[in-house]
């Protein structure tokens, strides 16, 4: 089946796949070719798409996934490999947020959803890029 | 006849205004590569977000949210995209022919100064103005979209349009009108219908995770934020571009006015050469 997997910035991946595992808002899913179609919400976390016998995993962001019979389409506001990941970045991004939220109190709503989806960002890139380490 | 100094300045002159636009040139050359690429790495996003949100109004009840919904009345808002400067062409005066054309009962959202002053000169209604981030950003964005979602659910407006210059290459951009609010427009509405109909035979639905409102309330705002960042981005690329092409055109002219210039100079340069010339040598002639 054809994945593609696109953020604001670029075409972060394009190609046939064999199955992807995609972080949704209802817990993790495996996609296989043929499954039915499906419109869903995606949350900050791994992705993880396996093409013959290789498997690579993303660190993604929020967004969106329509899965139809041949086809799944990702859009999402983060697509980075484990090497594309800034370790001390990502790091500096989740202490900014982590301390914006402790002041939640002086956040409007949305400038706490905004941290808050950056924070969970933070940590699925951390997640990810301390996994390919080991 | 104008005096070899007269000349002589006159050519500095342009010559200092040449080396002005040339640098002008490279700068938003610089700038517009940039702009440019951002722009053009943005599409598929938005192009694929267009897809999804497309193909799930095709399936549902368009009354199941308010943004996708039609509506009557005809006040408008637009959201007018300029630049802060001048000196980019006919960039401005494109778009301010354009709004000229639109009709009905229109507000208007400015994003730069050049928006802002040809609303406010003209007299029209003004609901909102925001300052055109140097460089384009999403946060920059989320102002403008939460300011329109919000009329547009309070039923203040019925429609929401952008006004902006579309980057077509480095040398053509053209000044387009496009509906943002609500979602589907009636030529989309048309296609649909037609799509409908293949998907009807296919016999496929989608599920919804976790179910359509949700998936609607997050995925329709998302939208409407990241159409407006790549118009943000489109009319950036532009802005340079146009500025670009109309400073290497100035560039271009200032020269060959020097040169002109250069040759009248040389021209009556020389006429005073020869006169001095006879003057001596018809003095020397009747000295004999």
């Amino acid at each position: 089946m054809r994945l593609e997997i696109v953020t604001p910035e670029k075409i972060a991946y394009s190609e046939e796949a064999d199955q992807v595992t995609l972080p949704t808002a209802l817990g993790e899913i495996t996609v296989l070719p043929g499954h039915t179609p499906l419109v869903t919400q995606l949350l900050p976390g791994e992705l993880v798409l396996k093409k013959g016998n290789q498997y690579s995993i993303l660190a993604s962001g929020g967004g969106f996934a329509e899965i139809t019979g041949k086809k799944v389409s990702v859009v999402t506001d983060l697509a980075q490999r484990p090497e594309e990941i800034d370790e001390r970045a990502a790091e500096e991004a989740r202490k900014r947020a982590e301390e914006a939220l402790t002041e939640r109190e002086r956040l409007s709503e949305e400038e706490f959803a905004v941290t808050a989806a950056n924070l969970q960002k933070a940590l699925a890139q951390l997640r990810v890029k301390r996994k390919h380490k080991r | 006849m104008a005096s070899l100094k007269e000349i002589r300045a006159r050519t500095n002159s342009i010559q200092n205004t040449s080396k002005i636009t040339h640098a002008m040139e490279l700068v938003a050359a610089a700038k517009m590569k940039r702009a440019q690429d951002l722009a053009i790495s943005g599409k598929p996003y938005s192009e694929l977000i267009n897809d999804i949100i497309r193909s799930i109004a095709n399936r549902i009840d368009r009354d199941l949210h308010p943004l996708l919904a039609r509506t009557v009345g005809e006040t408008s808002a637009v959201i007018f995209f300029s630049t802060d400067r001048g000196l980019a062409g006919s960039l401005n005066s494109n778009l301010f022919r354009e709004l000229e054309r639109l009709i009905g009962k229109l507000k208007f959202i400015t994003i730069g100064k050049k928006a802002r002053q040809f609303i406010v000169r003209s007299n029209r209604e003004l609901i909102a103005d925001f300052p055109l981030p140097e460089k384009p950003d999403i946060a920059a964005c989320r102002p403008i979209a939460n300011l329109v979602i919000e009329e547009f659910l309070k039923k203040n407006i019925d429609q929401v349009h952008i006004l902006y210059t579309e980057f077509i290459s480095t040398l053509k951009q053209v000044a387009v009108v496009r509906q943002l609010l609500p979602i589907i427009d009636e030529k989309i509405l048309a296609e649909l219908a037609k799509e409908s109909v293949k998907q009807e035979k296919l016999g496929v639905e989608p599920l919804f995770e976790p179910d359509p409102d949700i998936v609607l309330e997050a995925i329709l705002p998302q939208y409407i934020l990241m159409e407006l960042y790549q118009i943000l981005l489109e009319e950036k690329a532009s802005e340079h571009s146009a500025r670009m092409i109309a400073m290497k055109n100035a560039t271009e002219n200032a020269l060959e006015l020097v040169d002109d210039l250069t040759l009248t100079y040389n021209g009556i340069r020389q006429e005073a050469i020869t006169k001095e010339i006879l003057d001596i040598s018809t003095a020397a002639t009747a000295l004999e």
